[in-house]
């Protein structure tokens, strides 16, 4: 069975957003939430590399560890995905996750937060697919569609690679054998707990 | 454990600074806290701290009541504002206690029994309470530096007092100002865990407002850690204030004790109140002026 | 002497009272070592596969791939 995965081709992410506008869009997300965002290393400096992050979707995820309502569950596709009904907003996931993933809507006083909100890799959530409870909710399904996270799919320099993570992973390896460099799978070895081998 | 290492940060172009870490490893050990250890940690410190008491409680039993000539006779111990800044502390502390337990504990024990969905909605209305009723909390912790202050300054009193194992676990029972050695610890005890709780949860309640990532972490384990040790201190304070002692309980409920009980446990304190009122009767007396 | 009588009773009282409720938190603490952190499980509808081999998702594969290029 297919194992979804992300991976960010930093030697070719210029840093655009385009995939952090097009998530927002896609999903309708709230003002300050950001599902995806491009962080930059180095900036400035030699060795500059951005890099294209949201939830990478892990193998025994830690959010789904802290969690002290369980509200995470992995479907077969190795999406992480959360109920936004058992979610109390507590914000556990973020302290948590390697990767800064989970956002949180302020809604009221002492920083509280609302519900939690994250990537759902374009696969909605538990409600019946491509519903409009999940819309509102979780943002559009795309995977259900048959489709590949738009993130992915709408990269001008095609950095951000999703789907089948051992396909992505081949093409990422042909990319760093023909180009002869490569500044490796990013996340992959927190995430996954192997890497991309070349 | 939470140093910088491999932590990778970066710069974001929106407006979230903490979106500009790009990965921290250090996650991985807070959930090894959170997950591995504290469990063991709460419920070492609160279930060791019930089997003590139990085990006390069976070989020792209550420390009874002395019936002299002046059982009966009733002396004010407790004012009316104390009473209110002990129990404005006291009942929204046990919200605090459940409310934090839950957030360990909940998922492993409550969970199972009452299904996801209702577990979601009490966990929901717990972390309301929690965040709450930590400013009433913090507000009864103020009042008493106010009130009991004065009366919890270390003396050589207590140095008698200790020696003689308090008259709790030896047959004797030493002498005291209002407050014994044993209820000043209690007093500071509640002061340095109150004012560490009290703390760390402002930082909690404003979060990424005064610290990063790792800090957050940090602030969470701190506040756990001596969450579960207060939770278990004040369980003993219960203990002794209403099942191990008779006659101990009413000077927080009606704030009025037994002179007999006062004599026995505070004898110093006792002397001091009956020189005050010596021109007119404090002791005996309902609705008298406290004396302070 | 009847004080001293009421006394045990009551005694025996806190004691049964004790002993219940080291029960009881016997009981609830047993799955504590029985339950790792585990994710609920909302149904066999909700999680399962959505992913397919669509010729949509065959493209985003094909075009991301240098192979392609030669062709």
């Amino acid at each position: 069975m297919a194992r979804m995965k992300f991976l960010c081709d930093a030697d070719r992410c210029i840093e655009c957003n385009a995939c952090v506008t097009a998530c927002k869009n896609e999903h309708e997300v709230p003002w300050g939430i950001n599902r995806r965002r491009v962080v930059t290393l180095n900036d400035g400096k030699p060795g500059e590399r951005s890099i294209s992050m949201a939830c990478m979707h892990c193998t025994d995820a830690p959010c789904a560890a802290v969690c002290p309502v369980n509200c995470f569950y992995t479907t077969a596709d190795a999406v992480v995905l959360h109920s936004k009904d058992l979610c109390i907003g507590c914000g556990y996931c973020f302290y948590a996750c390697p990767f800064g993933a989970p956002q949180y809507p302020r809604v009221g006083n002492f920083g509280s937060r609302g519900k939690m909100d994250k990537c759902t890799y374009c696969a909605g959530g538990p409600e019946a697919d491509l519903g409009t409870a999940e819309y509102e909710k979780y943002g559009s399904n795309r995977l259900a569609e048959g489709k590949l996270p738009l993130c992915a799919e709408m990269c001008s320099t095609k950095a951000l690679l999703a789907g089948d993570g051992e396909i992505i992973a081949q093409i990422y390896k042909e990319r760093v054998v023909r180009r002869g460099y490569g500044s490796g799978a990013w996340g992959w070895k927190t995430a996954y707990r192997e890497t991309v081998a070349i | 454990m939470f140093r910088e290492l491999g932590r990778l940060q970066g710069r974001v172009s929106i407006p979230d600074a903490k979106a500009a870490t790009l990965e921290q490893p250090q996650g991985r050990d807070w959930r090894q806290f959170r997950e591995g250890w504290l469990p063991w940690i709460g419920a070492l410190a609160v279930l060791g701290m019930l089997l003590a008491l139990f085990a006390f409680y069976f070989t020792k039993g209550r420390i009874r009541l002395d019936h002299t000539e002046e059982s009966g006779t009733k002396i004010q111990r407790f004012n009316a504002f104390e009473r209110f800044t002990h129990w404005l502390t006291a009942s929204s502390f046990i919200v605090l206690a459940l409310t934090g337990l839950n957030y360990i504990f909940g998922k492993r024990l409550l969970m199972p029994l009452i299904g996801p969905d209702a577990f979601a909605t009490l966990s929901q209305w717990g972390k309301y309470a929690h965040n709450f009723l930590a400013w009433p909390f913090m507000l009864g912790i103020i009042f008493m530096i106010v009130v009991w202050l004065k009366d919890n300054i270390p003396n050589r009193v207590d140095v008698a007092w200790v020696k003689a194992g308090g008259g709790f676990l030896g047959d004797a029972h030493p002498s005291a100002y209002r407050f014994n050695a044993g209820q000043k610890v209690v007093f500071w005890l509640v002061m340095i865990c109150g004012i560490a709780m009290s703390v760390t949860g402002i930082i909690m309640l404003f979060p990424f407002s005064a610290t990063d990532i790792n800090g957050m972490q940090i602030t969470q384990v701190v506040h756990a850690l001596i969450g579960v040790l207060f939770i278990a201190a004040i369980l003993a304070h219960i203990y002794i204030g209403s099942l191990g002692m008779e006659g101990a309980y009413d000077a927080m409920g009606s704030g009025e004790v037994d002179l007999a009980w006062a004599r026995r446990h505070h004898d110093l304190w006792v002397q001091q109140q009956e020189a005050k009122t010596a021109s007119g009767p404090q002791i005996g007396s309902r609705g008298a002026v406290p004396a302070e | 002497m009847e004080q001293d009588k009421k006394g045990v009773d009551r005694r025996k009282f806190f004691g049964a009272l004790g002993g219940a409720s080291g029960v009881a938190v016997a009981a609830a603490v047993s799955p504590l070592t029985a339950t790792v952190a585990q994710a609920y499980d909302p149904g066999s509808a909700e999680t399962k596969t959505r992913y397919r081999e669509s010729e949509h998702v065959k493209a985003f594969y094909r075009t991301n791939g240098y192979e392609t290029l030669k062709k």
